[in-house]
């Protein structure tokens, strides 16, 4: 057993350790109290060092972001259920700024705009968090837009490419097919991502915001039958949401994306749609008093937009050459694009894609008007085959516009124009194709080599899809090496031409043709009722008969 | 609600054009019936004279010419229609080619075949468009016809007819004929203009029995003189048909333009109206929100 002694040495010092070591601690704890709540949006008094757009708690475990900074108050946007917040009682600072969790878990996921699962497969786990406000990479961290993005559509792809890192914008009216264009991009990266190689895969996100839930759910299973859901994350803000949620909704899309991004990956993401966003900060803004400006927005609404489209980039190669793709969507009211929210992000957007109810309703699907939709820097990422076919088919088209109305008197034109409607007609009819039915950029280049090199001019107007369809199926089975030929070099070689030039001999040989008679439903006429008729006449004078002798 | 203004500016300057049009084809038309009646009056002496002379002729001669016996069986029958040369007439050219296909229906009924004969642009559109064949058409005179266009008809007309469907042919390359119909439309008043279908060969012989008659002296005999007036009597009747046409067609056209231009000028009275609501609403929203923005502004400021 030690001897136990005692040291006064020992205890001074531990005691001098212990003064020496001791510094008065002041636990500061802010508590603000609510002032006024109600319609989603509480003022908070006290909490002055409050950050811009930080999480505040409620007393009943409620969030909410601290819009506004006034001399006394705090403008408080609640995120969630608001029944519970009453005056008077106590809130306090996270400390947070508000920010998502992040992460290749989220692949395949549906999540709300703080990144809360919410499709009932349990919990993700994240590789970190990412403040929804972040600042945009700047000048020197980007490089061009070089790289394509197939969205699979023939008519964007050779219109109106679209290259990884820009902006495109799909403006329309309601039920002209916006959100269809953005799932057939979305659908079309499924062999990407099948290929496995992170320079093509592109990850996708569809963020819906104030959608009806049907639909967000109607997205969702078309993805998981197409296979598009393992390499998508769907952020969903549907139209119960309260207004907070929907405005936040695309910047935790965006947050979540730039993860990818800065780690060197593709990213594709699409905001369905903005202008419901719009309406919802709208809204928030005017319950927080914000001065309204034009149709009520507030005057920051450009750079709501702005500073989120901005986000979407293509990087530098030293730090990774990723990439975010934004593909915002607006709806017009009335095809009228000169209202506030559609000039804004015309203006904002690297190019828009027009979709126009006429041309929806008169059969043309997409109906993108081609006249109008411009890309401004996909040129530049185009495949050099599909450059090479594509200025001719633009060419011909516009050609054909100038005389489309012209043509009910066809028959009167001379015959270069004829020949312009007539290749016109088979090009338009070329251009549409059905919805979910992405084509590979090889079939892309020999649909549109086919259609301006007016292959198709022999083929009759209503046969064209027909013969397109049957052409690509021919071409695959028995001359496989001509697509595996574009394929491999993306460009249209004299070989491949040659070869093309003498499959679709061949295969118009085969091809059946339908009868393109021309049908009139007239009913038949009645015939005329006799007698009705007159006939020409000639009078003869004869003689008077003699009278009857009595 | 900019975009609405200016989309309406765009409508009411299109209607406005469009009724500078119409006016103008109104006021040509207008012009053009008087014209046509005016060539109607003075084709009349000469086919008082010839209707006159075949009496005649008629009276003294025998009535067995081919243009005047109906043929016993009628395999093929010739329809002519009139039609106009350019559109925005009205219902003119329907209500021709309707009234020729209820007729073509009959005489199929009848069992005979039909040899389509066209006048004017509007009805050999109308045909080539549903394939059908033609066996002739004139156009480019339907609005001021001359007595040479009849006649160039008449005698395709003639000529197809002494054929016969039995024959072979029309010496043109064209299909004998055993009966001959025309289909115009007819003028009654500057407000009515009726389709209507005669036969034109063979003709009828009406008796009419009358005192005396006028001794003429035939050289050389009668017969061989009807023989040569018949063709050209139906010529006469063509020219007849094809002037009633044009200043149908006038007519038809005349009113027809008129609509429009009134229905042009209602159109740009309403899309006015709505223009200027239009403005006004674009107005007042502006006010409102630059008072709304001032009215929270001052509230801001008062706190």
């Amino acid at each position: 057993m030690a001897e136990l002694t005692i040291s006064s040495d020992e205890i001074r010092g531990a005691l001098e350790r212990f003064v020496s070591s001791y510094t008065p601690e002041i636990s500061r704890e802010e508590v603000g109290v609510v002032a006024e709540a109600g319609d989603g949006i509480a003022r908070v008094e006290g909490l002055p060092s409050t950050m811009a757009n930080e999480l505040l708690e409620f007393a009943d475990g409620t969030l909410g972001v601290a819009l506004n900074l006034d001399v006394r108050e705090i403008g408080v946007v609640v995120l969630g259920d608001f029944a519970g917040i009453e005056e008077g009682q106590q809130v306090k600072r996270t400390g947070r700024v508000l920010s998502v969790p992040v992460g290749d878990a989220f692949l395949g996921r549906v999540v709300n705009p703080l990144g809360q699962p919410i499709d009932a497969l349990g919990d993700i786990e994240h590789e970190a968090f990412r403040e929804l406000e972040l600042q945009a990479p700047n000048v020197m961290v980007r490089q061009p837009v070089k790289e394509p993005l197939q969205t699979g559509i023939k008519a964007i792809d050779a219109m109106t490419a679209i290259g990884r890192g820009q902006r495109q914008l799909i403006i329309g009216d309601r039920r002209t097919g916006k959100t269809t264009i953005a799932l057939d991009t979305i659908l079309n990266q499924r062999d990407n991502w099948k290929s496995g190689d992170p320079k093509r895969q592109v990850r996708c996100i569809y963020v819906a915001i104030g959608q009806k839930a049907s639909t967000i759910a109607a997205v969702k299973a078309t993805f998981e039958e197409h296979g598009a859901m393992e390499y998508t994350t769907i952020v969903a803000s549907p139209a119960s949401d309260p207004a907070g949620f929907k405005y936040l909704a695309p910047y935790a899309g965006s947050a979540i994306g730039q993860q990818w991004m800065y780690a060197g990956k593709h990213v594709l993401i699409v905001f369905d749609d903005l202008s419901k966003q719009a309406e919802a900060y709208r809204a928030v803004s005017l319950l927080l008093r914000r001065p309204p400006g034009r149709e009520a927005y507030p005057g920051d609404v450009f750079y709501l937009h702005s500073r989120l489209l901005e986000r979407c980039a293509k990087l530098s190669d030293e730090l990774g050459g990723g990439s975010m793709t934004g593909l915002p969507i607006i709806e017009t009211k009335a095809n009228d694009i000169s209202a506030y929210i559609p000039t804004n992000v015309i203006s904002i957007t690297d190019g828009q894609i027009f979709l126009e109810s006429d041309l929806f309703n008169s059969g043309v699907r997409p109906a993108i008007n081609v006249g109008t939709s411009v890309s401004r820097v996909g040129g530049n990422a185009q495949v050099k085959g599909m450059k090479d076919v594509a200025g001719r088919l633009r060419l011909d088209l516009a050609q054909f516009r100038e005389l489309e109305a012209f043509a009910a008197f066809a028959s009167d034109l001379d015959k270069a124009s004829r020949a312009l409607l007539e290749r016109g007609a088979r090009l338009v009819e070329l251009l549409k194709q059905p919805q979910y039915s992405p084509f590979s950029v090889e079939e892309e280049i020999i649909s549109v080599w086919a259609g301006t090199t007016g292959q198709l001019d022999d083929v009759p107007v209503g046969d064209v899809r027909r013969f397109e369809t049957e052409f690509l199926q021919y071409v695959r089975h028995s001359r496989k090496e001509l697509i595996g030929g574009i394929a491999e070099t993306k460009r249209l070689n004299d070989d491949t031409v040659t070869g093309l030039t003498d499959a679709i001999a061949n295969f118009k040989k085969m091809f059946l043709a339908k009868d393109d008679k021309v049908r009139v439903n007239e009913p038949a006429a009645q015939p005329m009722a006799n007698g009705t008729e007159d006939t020409e006449k000639i009078t003869r004078v004869v003689p008077p008969k003699p009278q009857q002798q009595s | 609600m900019a975009g609405q203004l200016h989309v309406l500016r765009r409508r009411i300057r299109s209607v406005k054009s469009t009724k500078k049009i119409t006016k103008a084809q109104e006021l040509v038309a207008t012009s053009r019936i008087a014209k046509a009646q005016e060539r109607v009056a003075a084709s009349r002496p000469y086919a008082e004279a010839i209707t006159g002379v075949l009496t005649a002729l008629a009276s003294n001669a025998n009535v067995d010419h081919p243009l005047l016996v109906p043929r016993e069986q009628v395999r093929r029958a010739g329809v002519l229609v009139v039609t106009s040369d350019r559109g925005l007439c009205g219902a003119y050219n329907a209500n021709a080619i309707r009234t020729t296909e209820q007729l073509v229906a009959r005489l199929r009924d009848q069992g005979k075949e039909v040899a389509l004969y066209v006048i004017g642009r509007k009805g050999v559109t109308y045909y080539r468009f549903r394939n059908r064949d033609i066996a002739a058409s004139w156009t480019g005179f339907s609005e001021r016809p001359a007595f040479h266009d009849a006649r160039e008809v008449g005698s395709a007309l003639v000529d197809a007819f002494v054929a016969g469907a039995d024959g072979d042919g029309d010496g043109n390359g064209g299909p004998g004929v055993d009966e001959l119909h025309i289909v115009y439309n007819q003028f009654r008043s500057l407000m009515t203009q009726v389709p209507v279908a005669r036969v034109v060969a063979p003709m009828q012989v009406e008796e009419k029995p009358e005192g005396l008659l006028p001794a003429y002296e035939f050289e050389p005999d009668p017969d061989e003189l009807l023989a040569a007036l018949l063709p050209k009597y139906i010529n006469t009747r063509i020219y007849a048909a094809l002037l009633d046409a044009a200043a149908s067609e006038s007519a038809s056209r005349r009113r027809a333009m008129k609509s429009a231009t009134d229905n042009a000028e209602e159109l740009i009275q309403t899309l006015t109206r709505r223009m200027n609501s239009a403005r006004q609403n674009a107005i007042t929203q502006e006010i409102s929100e630059i008072v709304g923005g001032a009215n929270a502004l001052a509230a801001a400021g008062s706190e």
